[in-house]
């Protein structure tokens, strides 16, 4: 008498994956726990999982003393241009402090370059994206604006303007300066550096908020803090939506040079 | 008549199914039969989870040492920065320099670009503003104590770069101030780490186990 077509076929009386003999009642392999029935699996693919998922963890922790190093450092950076503004021309301070900020994050990028070579590489958004960025700048500056001046009305300060140092100097180095510099090193050190250490041990939600307020506390001025990791959350997220550094750093480019234009209108009204 | 078979000496901890004692499976449903060296493991993580827990805990009332320390801070600098303006003030106006109000005035005016009021309302202002700092600053640490309950990794994280900084923007207002009580800063930028890597471990261990 014929088996039926359909009937499954018959188990095989030896595990498939480790060759050893198998009780009749076995639904899996007691030395290898194997289900009975089911293809042998890859071993070697299996162990190479293992040993790359050990590599990434370990290399989670060393991330947390890196970053924190890297924290560190960029704070000494900040006391070291503060230092630099006490002995020197306001100006001088300011393009020493770009200096400092530049270097320490240049090694940086150099040292964790392959932690966000990717965002490097990806445009990020599209035409249309990037249009909305620019776009939301506007209403963002003018929210920022108003939450300054209406500190310093709170509180009577008489406030100098952050430009105050690059009074006289020529218009296109300011916005080298303070839009063009600041959009470039400190999108590679908070959006890349710091967001790509963070990111090995933390959810995406972590990162932004944890890379933002970074951000703002190395900005050394507690108000701004409440500008400034709001502002950091948006470029991070803009970092986590499009994978890529470009969209945030067009966004802080737009934020610093439309202060830029802001207060070159208010320090030389009429020109 | 055929050998009856081993009698199971363990019994699965899944299944309750008998395995003998040389299967590494449960031939029934495939559960792992814990070894001698699984069940150390077991006890190891049990103390390790326990140490991490031991430090998120210092870590936690650390936080909230400093939240109330800030706090404190933030009412010291506000009515003794209030008594001290009041003071200076009662002392300028019934100063005897020879100099009418107006003379006065015009004085300030001229070093300071202000006027007696606006100068006043000013220093009130940055009091404020000082006081106002501390208080939103210990607020955090409480928020912080309060996160770490169910995210020591990340607000372990924030209260170190947090504590550190606002140390770093205190010493550069006072430089006298950074040092003082250097120690038990010093205590709290450990404490703070050693959460943060604790955290980070349970972390990764219970990414290591949904993996």
């Amino acid at each position: 008498m014929d088996a039926p077509a359909d009937a499954p076929p018959p188990l095989p009386a030896d595990c498939v994956s480790c060759k050893r003999p198998l009780r009749e009642d076995a639904a899996f392999c007691p030395n290898c726990g194997h289900r009975r029935g089911e293809p042998p699996e890859d071993r070697q693919a299996r162990a190479k999982l293992r040993i790359e998922r050990t590599l990434r963890q370990s290399a989670g922790i060393s991330g947390i003393h890196a970053l924190v190093a890297f924290y560190v450092i960029l704070l000494a950076g900040q006391l070291l241009t503060l230092a630099v503004s006490k002995v020197s021309e306001p100006f001088v301070a300011e393009v020493a402090g770009s200096a400092i900020l530049a270097a320490i994050i240049v090694v940086a990028v150099f040292v964790f370059r392959s932690e966000f070579a990717d965002a490097l590489r990806r445009p990020g958004f599209g035409v249309v994206g990037y249009a909305l960025v620019a776009l939301a700048s506007l209403p963002i500056i003018a929210v920022v604006h108003a939450y300054t001046s209406g500190l310093d009305r709170l509180f009577h300060l008489h406030r100098e303007s952050e430009l105050k140092s690059f009074q006289g100097q020529p218009l296109v180095l300011t916005f080298l300066l303070f839009a063009a510099a600041p959009a470039l090193f400190e999108e590679l050190g908070f959006r890349g550096v710091i967001f790509s250490l963070l990111r090995r041990s933390l959810d995406a939600r972590e990162t932004i908020l944890l890379s933002a307020i970074a951000f703002g506390l190395l900005h050394l001025s507690v108000p701004m803090l409440l500008t400034h990791v709001p502002l950091g959350i948006y470029f991070g997220w803009l970092r986590h939506r499009s994978g890529s550094l470009y969209p945030s750093m067009l966004a802080h480019f737009l934020h610093n040079g439309l202060v830029v234009a802001a207060e070159t209108w208010s320090l030389y009204p009429g020109s | 008549m055929a050998p009856l078979p081993a009698a199971p000496l363990v019994r699965c901890p899944k299944c309750r199914a008998g395995v003998e004692k040389t299967e590494k499976y449960c031939a029934k449903c495939g559960a792992k039969i814990p070894t001698r060296g699984d069940r150390i493991r077991i006890m190891n993580r049990k103390r390790e989870r326990a140490e991490n827990q031991q430090k998120v805990n210092r870590g936690r009332r650390w936080m909230l040492i400093v939240a109330v320390l800030t706090l404190f801070q933030a009412v010291f600098l506000y009515f003794s920065g209030m008594s001290e303006i009041d003071k200076a003030v009662r002392e300028a106006e019934h100063s005897d320099l020879g100099l009418t109000p107006a003379e006065r005035d015009a004085e300030i005016k001229a070093t300071t670009g202000m006027t007696w009021a606006e100068l006043i309302e000013q220093s009130r202002g940055s009091v404020r503003l000082m006081a106002g700092i501390a208080g939103v600053l210990g607020a955090a640490f409480v928020g912080l104590w309060w996160w770490a309950q169910t995210n020591p990794f990340a607000a372990a994280l924030t209260a170190l770069l947090m504590y550190v900084t606002s140390q770093v923007i205190g010493g550069m207002m006072e430089p006298e101030s950074f040092l003082k009580g250097f120690i038990i800063k010093i205590f709290i930028v450990v404490a703070l780490f050693s959460a943060v890597s604790a955290g980070h471990r349970e972390r990764a261990y219970a990414r290591r186990r949904r993996a």
